[in-house]
């Protein structure tokens, strides 16, 4: 399960969020839409970070919350967004703080993350990029959420 | 291989599975009517389109194999070959290779298959019969090939009621090819191929359609404006309209089933060396393709146990005064919003005394319960229940009754005997029109609502306080009619806390799977239809959740699926000790 790769242009576009104090972005193509936080159901015994099920316009589609994914801990965001995911064909809405743009970046630019730190968020940040005056890391979002394990986990038990 | 030649061989494959789905009824009519004509055209048209369709898309070894195919039907057609009972096995067989090939050239397009000995079989059967004088002197006693061919064309013109001008010797290319322009004026509603997948999106955005017009319903009533009214419920009828015609959409009709019947009534009859006749009735009756696929395998058991148990061997109806021949009927009707389907012979029907009998014997009931007649014969749906002495190759493996039944509950259906000894026995199958749209329950249990398909729930009961009884062996049960009833809250499967006194909820009584049980819930908030909606990846799977729907207020709720919850308690341990050993009692 991957998010759309790099193509051959350099000049690649992504959507830059907001979970507390940190930037992220991923790629554009992977996003189908953002939407504010709708009434959630909860769906009983699954992980602490699924949230529960949505009314996307007659889907229902299940919303994982990042923040608590990445252990950040922070206080209630004003105004919760959630950003509808395609990972292959399958929807996945991911609740972040705050959507902020689309941004352009160009490929040469983004660094390797530092492999010194022993933040367990390294594992899925494949680049950073240093904004004007903010570092964004580059998110690999399957893997941060661990779709690929929640799937699994859910065929098998 | 690029895309352009997987395309056409796909459309090939999905193109040559519908033409074999139409003329699989010809091999049978050819059996009992050999000398249809126009019959045997269809089918030779058949492997004539199937061999240059498959040459043109680059499937070489199927061409090869559909070539001689069609060699062997010319000359069948030609009169050079008797269509004997032998005939048309070859013929099936090779209908069948080709059904094998379609499938596993979609599963792999590479697939490579090896029919030398059917290739062979076809060749040699035809060089041997032209050969051998037996056959020919059935027909006459000592004629020349074209005398046997200008007798056959005759007896082919007589048969097929049409004039004869002359009988043509030995140009039977002309014949065909006049033929082949008279069968084709077929009368038939012209159709279009959609994907399914865009069928169920239009479906999906009918059933939000109709979700916000419930919505609308309920919120006009708060505004005084008779224009605004009116137009609204002119809305209503027009979008209950569009929710039925779309729905109708995803309806195909049951014919290729009931002619798939048709040949196993055919080849199993043939088995036991019994002479059996099926009639059908209803093919037009159409249903959801999700049913019907799912009815596929209920149909088969039910007609092969119709054709070895239900139908007597030709002794013995001979010795009860009965033709020689049994008849399977199977048909298909609309009934009130249902469909039903109808299995039924005139065997020698079901005996309720060797029933119990045998339910005893093979510790489904105990020795001295009491059983009516309707009750001792659905002890055949009983798992490990099978009547027959002998294990046969058709049925009697003892698994099989329950199965169908359970297949058939699944679906939300139902399942009844009528039967008389003697006379026979009917099957009467009645399924909803489509599993889109279900009757269920909308439960409340602590501050989540949760659907509860209608078919599951068997009664509901509000309990009083001598009904519920406690034990540390067995935990809480209900004690209903006599009946003694393992009973637990809906939120012990998923966690969810709830002090509520057990007298004031409500016990629903589901008696879907092996064991019956109780499900005890706060309330039951409405009982309504629904739209059923899938849930993601994610969330498939899910012991105990079937899928999901949306309410009228907007929200997503959780179907659950009662059967599987049991097991779901089983599998996760979510279960205190005394629970436990209830589960052990009662699964």
């Amino acid at each position: 399960m991957k998010l759309v790769e790099s193509t051959t242009t350099k000049i690649e576009k992504y959507l830059s969020f907001n979970v507390a104090q940190d930037y992220f972005a991923i790629p554009l193509l992977s996003v189908k839409e953002v939407i504010p936080l709708p009434e959630l159901t909860t769906v009983p015994q699954t992980p602490s970070h699924f949230l529960g099920i949505i009314n996307l316009r007659g889907h229902i589609i299940s919303v994982l919350d990042l923040k608590a994914k990445l252990n950040i801990k922070s206080s209630k965001s004003e105004e919760p967004t959630v950003m509808i995911l395609n990972f292959e064909k399958n929807l996945i809405g991911v609740l972040v703080d705050s959507v902020n743009s689309v941004i352009s970046l160009d490929a040469e630019k983004i660094l390797s993350p530092p492999t010194t730190s022993t933040n367990s968020t390294n594992e899925f940040v494949t680049g950073v990029y240093q904004a004007e005056d903010q570092l964004v890391l580059i998110l690999n979002i399957a893997k941060a959420l661990s779709v690929e394990d929640l799937m699994i986990l859910q065929k098998t038990a | 291989m690029d895309d352009f030649e997987l395309e056409i061989k796909n459309s090939f494959l999905e193109e040559a599975e519908q033409s074999i789905n139409d003329v699989e009824q010809c091999f049978l009519i050819l059996e009992t009517n050999p000398n249809d004509t126009e019959n045997l055209n269809k089918i030779f048209r058949l492997a004539h389109n199937l061999k240059g369709s498959s040459k043109a898309v680059g499937f070489l070894e199927f061409s090869a194999f559909t070539h001689e195919f069609e060699s062997f039907i010319l000359k069948i057609k030609n009169g050079q070959l008797v269509c004997t009972k032998n005939v048309v096995n070859l013929l099936l067989a090779a209908n069948d290779f080709v059904v094998v090939m379609i499938n596993g050239l979609k599963k792999d397009i590479n697939a490579q298959f090896n029919f030398t000995d059917l290739l062979n079989q076809m060749k040699n059967y035809s060089e041997q019969t032209l050969e051998t004088p037996a056959i020919q002197s059935e027909l006459n006693a000592d004629p020349t090939i074209e005398e046997i061919l200008a007798a056959e064309e005759l007896r082919l013109a007589l048969l097929a009621n049409q004039p004869v001008v002359k009988p043509i010797p030995i140009k039977p290319q002309v014949t065909n090819s006049n033929t082949v322009s008279a069968v084709s004026k077929n009368n038939v509603e012209e159709s279009i191929r959609v994907a399914l997948s865009k069928v169920d999106s239009l479906l999906n955005a009918v059933g939000e359609m109709v979700i916000l017009q419930n919505v609308l319903n309920e919120q006009v009533e708060a505004i005084d404006d008779k224009n605004l009214r009116k137009t609204v419920s002119q809305l209503y009828k027009i979008s209950k309209e569009i929710q039925d015609s779309s729905m109708s959409l995803r309806l195909i009709p049951i014919k290729p089933t009931f002619q798939k019947m048709q040949r196993i009534v055919r080849d199993t009859a043939g088995e036991l060396n019994k002479d059996i006749s099926i009639i059908l009735q209803g093919e037009e009756t159409e249903l959801d393709k999700t049913v019907l696929e799912k009815m596929n395998d209920p149909l088969v058991h039910l007609i092969r146990n119709s054709v070895d148990h239900g139908i007597e061997s030709k002794e013995i109806r001979l010795k009860n005064g009965k033709s020689e021949k049994g008849t399977v009927t199977l048909s298909a009707y609309h009934h009130s919003g249902k469909l039903v389907i109808e299995v039924s012979d005139d065997g020698g029907g079901l005996n309720p005394e060797k029933l119990i009998a045998k339910a005893i014997q093979k510790n489904i009931i105990s020795q001295n319960q009491k059983l009516t007649d309707l009750e001792a014969m659905n002890l055949i749906f009983a798992p490990g229940f099978s009547t027959k002495e002998a294990v046969t190759d058709v049925s009697g493996r003892g698994v099989g009754m329950d199965v169908v039944k359970t297949n058939i509950q699944e679906l939300s259906g139902e399942i009844k005997i009528f039967s008389e000894l003697g006379k026979g026995t009917t099957f009467k199958i009645s399924l909803p029109l489509t599993l889109s749209i279900i009757d269920s329950l909308i439960v409340k249990y602590s501050e989540n609502k949760f659907i509860i398909p209608l078919g599951h729930v068997f009664e509901t009961v509000r309990p009083t306080e001598k009904m519920i009884q406690f034990s540390t062996n067995l935990g809480d049960t209900l004690l209903l009619r006599g009946e003694c009833l393992p009973m637990f809250r809906l939120g012990d499967f998923f966690g969810l806390k709830n002090s509520n006194p057990l007298n004031q909820m409500i016990a629903l009584v589901i008696r879907l799977g092996a064991t019956p049980f109780v499900l005890l819930v706060d309330d039951i908030l409405t009982q309504t239809q629904i739209v059923t909606k899938q849930l993601g990846l994610e969330l498939q799977g899910i012991k105990g959740i079937s899928g999901s729907t949306i309410l009228a207020d907007g929200k997503p709720a959780l179907i659950l699926e009662t059967v599987e919850l049991l097991q779901r308690k089983k599998i996760n341990g979510y279960v205190n000790n005394s629970e436990a050993k209830n589960l052990r009692m009662a699964v």
